[in-house]
């Protein structure tokens, strides 16, 4: 079954990577420009050079965290479609641990520390819509999503605005909390060894630990779980501050190892391609990592498609959006499939 | 006294297009079918009634663009989300993710060659002058949407239609007893919900936006997904859910003009917060339909 | 009532998977006959019923409708035609009106307003003699009996010639069940045909024109009402036995020692509020194997389900300790040592999509054993699981198989083996534990058991299967709505047990 699944996931990509070339194609033709050429810098622009690997796995870093936590919410039965939302909320408390708090060394981890709990918190407040209120996470992550969006407008425009006040952003984070590039004047920083430590850390738990056990089993049958003795409403709202927690960590990491500064619609998206990310992966936490590079490298490889051919690069995008339509056709046609081979009394 | 006529009316002007999305959605949640794709379908729409309303120069062709465009992304998702039974969820998220991608593309692509897609027709407005510039100014989108909140509240509770199609979300099983197809009507009512979502996008763009720039939905599907949860599933209630986000976008536009000091960001999270609020006073499920969110499988 | 009978079934059969439900069955009933079709659960009496009103097709024979061969397409069809149908799960919208329910089910798509179908509910009423009282309240908020009534109404307008009532008084009180019989006797009289779907014998004797007794999709018996006596009737039903006694049923004394499960006042209700446990008390000592047989439906799922501590807030009261030790929820249960086998393993014991592995882990105190400090071994819980399911002889016994491949069978077994091949068991509660097993795997889980209770665990046995119950229990007592009713040793059990389970009512 487990093989199954990544044939599944492996031909959800390919669908996906034809649909991405072949919108691409016609945008080329319509814009006036050869497809060959485009095709090329798709390619070229995303793993052709040392900066452009660098350009795609500074798109990898966040993807990575923001769908791993995404992946680890859905197993859990937790519906997380908030990933955005958490991933501003951690920008925001980390540039506040950056700007507001006097300079001081190792200062980095008091940063990523409050960008993981702000995260954190904000799924919190939907796990509790859930647990008390029965209210779906699907609604109530949605919604906090937009409240995080204009928390962080408000922010740059108010108290955390750069002192000079004419632009909508935040002072830069001073050097010590910020995160050192993983080589010398390289565009990589240390945030791929996190979130690679992170990846692996989410991976061991769900998949070799009790907590991850009991997570699992509670994700696909909370009535049994429960029989079973554990405690499936205390694990849930841990899943949902694990899951806010990694995509909060997404978001102090892109400020403290990337852009050095909080500004307005910050990473946007991130947290959607999370989604497709999760799904493609087929939730499986290895999975992720290689839908990650996936989407990173076309994402990337669309923006060199639009510098050398004028293709519009939003296109990735759109490939996001037919890769789960594949994933959701794959997933109804085996529903389907296995209706007809056995039919309920 | 007319300030605040003026400030409803363009209240309404602002709310219209996400009032149409929210009903569809409405009609869409009411037979069990969560629909989180809105944002994408309005996007369509728009996207439809620029480039059909430019090349046109009707703005009425523009809609019925707007109109098939909801129809299809309808079709998309009730094909796979109904028919199939996959993941409402997943089939949504996709549904906004491919209009984010595929509209952004298209616009930027053909806005190289034309400049016309800026300009584009208006909706006529057929309000007379005696009620001042304001009023006149609401487009006859905004009059039918109005209508729109009347005919389905009257559907719903008065007409053996209205009461089938909220059987079907809050107890299928029932209705396909009385064989009667779950799948089919669960369609029927995704793609008409959808045709609204559409609409609402082509209303955006050539009512209240005057333009289409790439996202120009901006998250309005979103808020009517939240507005159907405010308004406790009844279209009245929706109604007011929409137009407390478009009061609250009207002051907001003041307010800013005026620099009263007062962050306008933290306006926006208004109806937002609001829906966060009632969602506190939600007992259980409150007043969402049974079976939501749940595919019907037939034995 | 000589004539054309309404529906006539030859050799009608249909199966679900590898099942077969219903097997070739011939049946005719004339108009204005009541005919009981009896039998346990899964004896094909449901499947019958919904094949003749077309909610399913039949997959061989066929049967006339008022002397034509019929094929109904739709449950539609079957009723314009004359074939209703009355669903033991009622089909009605709990947030709607009854008037608004009843015109659903008249399938009218027009304008209507509340007083309009005010006024259609009154006069569906009036034409089939029904008291309905204010047909504008919401069917949540009206009792069992009345939506009961409600249902029926709705497969009365107009009137059909053929009404199949599926098992009609399952949620109902006995004063309810008095006007329900009054309700169908007039419909007899003027001239429906009537199918009685019942595991209850003293309805059948009370109400039917004649009796069909099915079991294993057959029919075993058949006659007029005349020709069978309640103590026929419930060897038909649950197999062969020996004679009759007419020996009075007393509750029994639970001999002494220190009960390890204790339960004081249990009632549950369900979503609808109707009573599923009704004011339970139970004592069991140490070492001794209780057995409660019943027909499924009768509340031994929820009164599993609160011993094992799922006691939802407001639906269930009552105290219940294992070892001294209050139960509040399935954690609490566990950790005073209870093994749980449900009755419904993919519902409740079972996950899937996981793994063997994984699902030999599902109990608080089996997760501790293979990791103590929260960390999973995978080379050691690999062996330690392999060497359980073996035990048992899951095959294959591949811990990295999901268990969803497995066969029902060998799901069960895995469920054995993790619930009773443990040590540190206090109370075993074992619903249905052979269900799907062999008679060698049987006989082992009933090995089991007795020696679990030699050596002191306190066994609750629930099982619709009696020769099961009377095999294994040092206690006997049949669940009948809700209620313990002891059967004492020195009668014959399994005449009386079989007279208890087919709804007899206890002398008082």
């Amino acid at each position: 079954m487990k093989g199954h699944r990544i044939v599944w996931s492996v031909v959800a990509a390919l669908v996906a990577l034809l649909v991405a070339v072949g919108f691409a194609a016609l945008a080329a033709v319509l814009a006036g420009s050869d497809p060959t050429a485009t095709a090329f810098a798709l390619v070229s622009g995303s793993v052709g050079s040392s900066e452009s690997l660098g350009a795609m796995v500074l798109v990898l870093i966040p993807l990575l965290l923001t769908g791993v936590g995404v992946a680890f919410a859905f197993r859990s039965g937790v519906l997380n479609i908030g990933a955005e939302g958490q991933f501003l909320m951690g920008a925001l408390a980390a540039s506040a641990a950056g700007v507001l708090v006097p300079a001081f060394s190792g200062q980095v981890v008091l940063v990523l520390v409050a960008g993981a709990v702000a995260g954190g918190l904000w799924a919190t407040i939907a796990g509790l819509y859930r647990l008390v209120r029965g209210v779906n996470e699907v609604i109530t992550t949605i919604l906090l999503n937009f409240i995080a969006l204009y928390l962080v407008s408000w922010a740059v425009h108010g108290p955390l605005q750069e002192v000079a006040r004419s632009y909508p952003q935040s002072d830069p984070l001073p050097a010590s909390a910020r995160l050192g590039p993983l080589l010398e004047g390289g565009l990589v920083h240390a945030g791929l060894p996190i979130a690679l430590v992170v990846t692996l850390g989410v991976g061991v738990v769900l998949s070799r630990t009790a907590p991850g056990l009991r997570l699992r089993a509670a994700g696909q049958n909370a009535a049994a779980a429960r029989l079973a003795g554990f405690p499936v409403r205390r694990d849930l709202l841990g899943a949902f501050a694990v899951s806010g927690a990694l995509a909060g960590l997404a978001g102090a990491i892109e400020i403290a190892g990337l852009t050095g500064r909080l500004y307005e619609r910050i990473g946007s998206g991130y947290g959607f391609t999370a989604i497709a990310v999760a799904f493609l992966a087929g939730l499986e936490i290895p999975g992720v990592v290689f839908a990650a590079i996936f989407f990173a490298t076309l994402s990337t490889g669309a923006q060199a498609m639009e510098r050398v051919a004028g293709v519009p690069s939003v296109l990735a995008v759109a490939a996001q959006g037919a890769t789960l339509i594949v994933v959701a056709l794959l997933g109804g046609l085996r529903l389907l499939w296995a209706e007809t081979e056995e039919p309920s009394a | 006294m007319m300030v605040a006529v003026d400030v409803v009316a363009q209240g309404l002007l602002l709310a219209c297009p996400v009032l149409l999305a929210a009903l569809g959605e409405l009609l869409t949640e009411r037979v069990g079918v969560l629909n989180i794709g809105v944002e994408g379908t309005m996007l369509f729409g728009a996207f439809a009634a620029a480039v059909l309303a430019a090349s046109s120069g009707d703005a009425m062709i523009g809609l019925v663009g707007a109109l098939a465009a909801g129809v299809a992304c309808g079709l998309l998702f009730a094909g796979l989300a109904v028919q199939l039974g996959a993941d409402q969820v997943i089939v949504g998220a996709a549904l906004n993710l491919l209009a984010l991608g595929i509209t952004g593309a298209l616009y930027r692509v053909l806005a190289v060659g034309s400049a016309g897609v800026a300009l584009l027709p208006a909706i006529p407005r057929p309000s007379p002058e005696w009620l001042g510039p304001t009023v006149a100014s609401l487009h006859v989108l905004v009059w039918a949407a109005l209508l729109l909140v009347a005919v389905l509240g009257f559907v719903f509770a008065r007409t053996g239609v209205g009461r089938r199609l909220r059987a079907l979300g809050e107890h299928p099983q029932a209705v396909a007893t009385l064989g009667v197809s779950v799948r089919r009507w669960r369609v029927a009512a995704v793609v008409v919900g959808s045709a609204l979502g559409g609409l609402a996008g082509g209303t955006l763009v050539l009512g209240t936006a005057g333009s289409f720039v790439e996202g120009v939905t901006a998250g309005r599907g979103f808020v009517a997904l939240a507005a159907v949860v405010f308004g406790r599933w009844s279209a009245v209630g929706v109604l007011a859910g929409t137009l407390v986000f478009g009061l609250a976008s009207a002051l907001q536009f003041r307010l800013q003009a005026r620099d009263l000091g007062v962050a306008w960001q933290l306006f926006l999270i208004l109806p937002y917060l609001a829906t966060l609020v009632a969602l506190l006073a939600a007992r259980g499920r409150g007043a969402a339909p049974a079976a939501l969110g749940r595919p019907y499988r037939s034995g | 009532m000589a004539g054309v009978p309404v529906v006539e079934a030859k050799g009608l059969g249909r199966s679900f998977g590898r099942t077969r439900a219903l097997d070739a069955i011939d049946l005719a009933i004339s108009p204005g006959e009541i005919c009981a079709l009896l039998g346990e659960n899964g004896a094909g009496k449901s499947t019958f019923g919904r094949l003749l009103c077309g909610h399913l097709a039949p997959d061989s024979g066929q049967f006339m409708f008022d002397g034509r061969p019929m094929r109904w397409r739709s449950p539609n069809e079957a009723r314009r035609a004359g074939a209703a149908m009355v669903h033991q799960h009622f089909m009605l919208v709990p947030s709607m009106t009854i008037a608004e329910n009843l015109a659903l089910a008249r399938g009218g798509l027009g304008v209507r307003g509340a007083r309009g179908l005010a006024a259609d509910a009154r006069a569906m009423a009036a034409e089939a003699g029904f008291d309905i009282g204010d047909p504008g309240r919401r069917i949540d908020a009206i009792g069992v009996g009345e939506q009961q009534r409600i249902e029926i109404l709705k497969a009365l307008v107009p009137l059909p010639r053929l009404l199949v009532l599926d098992e009609p008084t399952a949620a109902l009180a006995p004063r309810e069940v008095d006007v329900l019989f009054e309700i169908v006797r007039g419909l007899a009289a003027r001239g429906v045909a009537v199918i009685l779907v019942t595991h209850r014998l003293t309805e059948a004797l009370t109400l039917a024109d004649r009796v069909v007794v099915l079991r294993h999709g057959r029919v075993v018996a058949e006659g007029p009402r005349a020709t069978f006596d309640a103590a026929r009737l419930a060897r038909d039903m649950v197999g062969a036995g020996p004679a009759p006694t007419a020996a009075p049923l007393r509750p029994r004394q639970v001999p002494g020692g220190r009960a390890v499960l204790s339960v004081r006042g249990l009632r549950v209700v369900d979503e609808r509020g109707v009573p599923r446990v009704a004011g339970l008390d139970l004592d069991l000592p140490a070492g001794r194997v209780l057995g409660i047989a019943g027909v499924e439906g009768n509340g031994q799922d929820e009164l599993v389900q609160a011993i094992a501590g799922v006691q939802p807030r407001r639906r269930a009261q009552g105290r219940i300790e294992i070892g001294g030790r209050a139960i509040t929820d399935p954690a609490t249960a566990r950790a005073a040592g209870l093994g749980l086998v449900p009755a419904d393993r993919q519902r409740d014991a079972l996950i899937g999509p996981l793994s063997l592995r994984d699902n030999m882990m599902l109990v608080t105190y089996r997760l501790a054993e293979i990791a103590p400090r929260g960390w999973i071994d995978r080379r050691r819980s690999t062996q330690w699981a392999r060497k359980l399911l073996a035990g048992r002889d899951v095959r294959p016994p591949e811990p990295d198989l999901q268990a969803a491949a497995l066969s029902g069978g060998n799901q069960q077994r895995l469920v054995v083996a993790r619930e009773l091949d443990h040590d540190d068991l206090v109370v075993l509660l074992a619903a249905e534990p052979t269900r799907g097993l062999d008679l060698m795997a049987r006989w082992q889980v009933h090995a089991r058991i007795r020696e679990l209770a030699a050596s002191g665990v306190a066994v609750l046995l629930v099982s619709s299967d009696l020769e099961e119950i009377l095999d294994l229990a040092d206690d006997l007592a049949v669940m009948v709505r809700g209620r313990l009713h002891a059967v004492g040793a020195t009668t014959d059990r399994r005449e009386a047990a079989g007279r208890l389970m087919a709804g007899v009512e206890m002398e008082a």
